[in-house]
This record gives structure tokens, sequence and C-alpha cells, in this order.
């Protein structure tokens, strides 16, 4: 889904975003929230959507908006729900496996390493196992298409050295 | 690396969509629609009571101005000024609130954490000097309002003194809560997302 044609209403064109980006939204929401508290985030992310979709310049995509404002209001929706989870950080930022933990899926593993990470760390990460490209990842955040790789390129090492 | 990392992706592509966006029928779309709209108008019902409240709260301060006026006129004055302030505030909050509705909330991340960054710094600023602009104004403005109306404004303020004292220092802690457990951990979440950004040569 890219650009939104002018014939299409408000609410028309948060259907077919929300069609298009649910997974998206969804797993930004999984990613930030914790205990339960997704659904509530998810909701604050429509709604801040929703409120924003009038002021949607066309500078990027639909898609790329979205993502921004998704992680927008999950970056500061976490510290103001006080849900911020208990970390033990390694030092790049990423958390430390439970030495206790047995044979886990990947989703488990995913949502442990996810959990650990700082914001921004997150956010490209996240951004990432969604099958984003750099160039649309570094849309989303702002920073340089080599800094993304840069950076990705280190977390995904972090995760690779601690679970495989 | 990213082949070792590909059966991590796929299952994270994998996951179950949970409700209610699980559903994609266009009932379920509408319904999610429905609820949006509600909650978005629920919270604008919400940020407009508390303008009023605030605006209701200084004009009462403004006519109270006029009731002390005849009595006195240099306490008229101060309790005008105490509810003009108030209104001022409101007005002000309203105008912030409205704007702040859509700014910056499609830019991107490094803009975002940049924008909400400054934006908190004036809000903790106002915060901390909460005592001057806003509670001094109404111990002030009440007691001068009673002590002008009162027949024996003396016997009356010992009582009333007091109160609003215990009133506004209870909202003084209030405010200092809502600074040390709100404000104060977001801000610096902000610093750690800027931070994170700035590793990068992004911000």
């Amino acid at each position: 889904m890219e650009d939104v044609g002018p014939s299409l209403s408000r609410e028309e064109t948060f259907t077919s975003l929300l069609a298009a980006n649910r997974r998206r939204l969804q797993a930004i929401a999984r990613s930030y929230a914790r205990d339960g508290a997704e659904q509530d985030l998810l909701q604050e992310i429509l709604l801040q959507l929703w409120r924003s979709l009038d002021g949607f310049a066309g500078r990027s995509s639909l898609d790329t908006w979205a993502y921004r404002v998704a992680l927008n209001t999950a970056i500061v929706w976490r510290r103001k729900a006080g849900t911020e989870p208990h970390e033990h950080r390694g030092a790049d930022g990423a958390e430390q496996p439970s030495a206790t933990s047995g044979p886990r899926d990947e989703l488990a593993i995913l949502d442990e390493f996810v959990s650990g990470l700082g914001s921004t760390d997150k956010a490209l990460f996240v951004l990432y196992l969604e099958d984003l490209t750099y160039r649309q990842i570094a849309e989303v955040t702002g920073l340089s298409e080599s800094h993304v790789g840069v950076k990705l390129h280190r977390l995904k090492r972090a995760f690779i050295e601690r679970y495989l | 690396m990213t082949d070792e990392l590909d059966r991590f992706r796929a299952a994270w592509g994998a996951r179950q969509l949970t409700r209610p966006l699980e559903l994609g029928q266009e009932d379920a779309m509408r319904e999610i629609v429905h609820s949006v709209k509600e909650l978005d108008r629920r919270r604008l019902r919400r940020d407009l009571r508390e303008i009023v409240i605030a605006a209701v709260a200084g004009g009462s301060g403004v006519g109270a101005a006029v009731v002390v006026w005849r009595v006195e006129p240099w306490a008229g004055v101060a309790v005008f000024f105490e509810g003009a302030l108030t209104v001022a505030i409101a007005v002000w909050l309203a105008v912030a609130l409205l704007r702040r509705r859509d700014r910056s909330a499609g830019a991107s991340l490094s803009e975002f954490c940049r924008d909400e960054r400054r934006s908190l710094e004036t809000q903790i600023r106002l915060m901390r000097s909460l005592p001057w602009w806003y509670l001094a104004p109404i111990l002030a403005g009440t007691n001068l309002l009673v002590g002008a109306t009162s027949e024996r404004p003396a016997s009356v303020l010992a009582i009333v003194f007091p109160i609003t004292v215990l009133v506004l220092a209870w909202a003084y802690w209030a405010s200092r809560r809502s600074l040390r457990r709100e404000l104060l951990p977001l801000r610096a979440e902000l610093d750690r997302c800027l931070a994170g950004l700035e590793e990068n040569g992004g911000a």
C-alpha cells in the first residue's frame, strides 16, 4: 500500500491502512508492551493513527508514516503506563539469557531478546524482523541507511552469539 | 549471518494475530473503526472537561474580583489577576493540546524524540514552578476574597488560611508525584532513545 487516492475518505484510508499493516502494528505493540498491555497499546496506536491521519503530508509512503506513528506512540506510552520491564542488560544493552532456561521455541527467544533492547534498538530489530528494507527502516527512524545497516549488523551478531 | 536468522524471522512472520486484528472481514474492520472513533470522542470529552474546569476556576476568580472590588479595590485587583491568570493558562493549555494532537505524530523517530524532549522540558519547568504561577495566586486570591468580604476577617481567615494551605500543599505534593513518576522517567527514556540514535549518527 503506497499512496492513497484523494477520493478516499478518512475512514476508508484508515481501514485500508489497518488492513495492510495490522501485522506490523501488532508486532510493534507486542514488542513495547508487557504483561497483557499489548491490546491497550495497540488501541492507543490506532487512536493516534486515526487522529493524525489528516496531518499526513504525503512526504513518505502511508505505510512508513504509520510505522512512525506506531513507534512514536509506543515509545512514549511505555513509560507513561509504567510498564518498563526489569531488564538484565549486557554491555551492548541486550538482555542476558536466563541460565535456567531450557529448549525454547524461536518466538520465545525473540521475545526475550527484543524485550531486553532499548527503544531505538528495539525499533530497528522489530522492523528488521517485519521484513522492512534498510531504506524503509532509515525512513522510519531518521537514521541514514548505512547506519541502520551497521546497527542491525551489531544486533544480529549479539543475537547469534547469545542464542545460536 | 542472515541465513542463521531466517528461521527466527519466519517464526516471527508466522505468528498469529490476536483479536481484534485477526478478524479481517469488513464487519470486523468497521467494528475497529467504530471503537477507535468512540475512544477519540471520549478522549476529546475528557480533554474539554479539564479545560472547562480550569476556565471555570479562573472565571470564578474574575467574578469574585468584581465582588471584592466594591469592598477593597486593591484586593479586587489581586483576585482579578489570579482569575485572569487561570483563564490564560486554560486557553494556553487548550491551544497547546489541540496543536499537539497532530504535531510530530508522523515524524521520524529521531525528530519525534527531539520534539518530545523539548516539549517535556517545558512541562517539567512548568511543573517545578507550579507554586509560583498557580498555587500562590490561588492562596492569595482565596484569602483576599474571604478577608475582604467577611465582617470578621481575622477569625474567618484563621480557619480559611490553614485549610487553603493544606489543600494547596496536597496539590503541590500531587504535582511532584506526577513529575517524579511520569515526566522524569519519560525524559530519561527519551534521552536513552536520543543517545541510541546519536550512537548511530542519525540524530
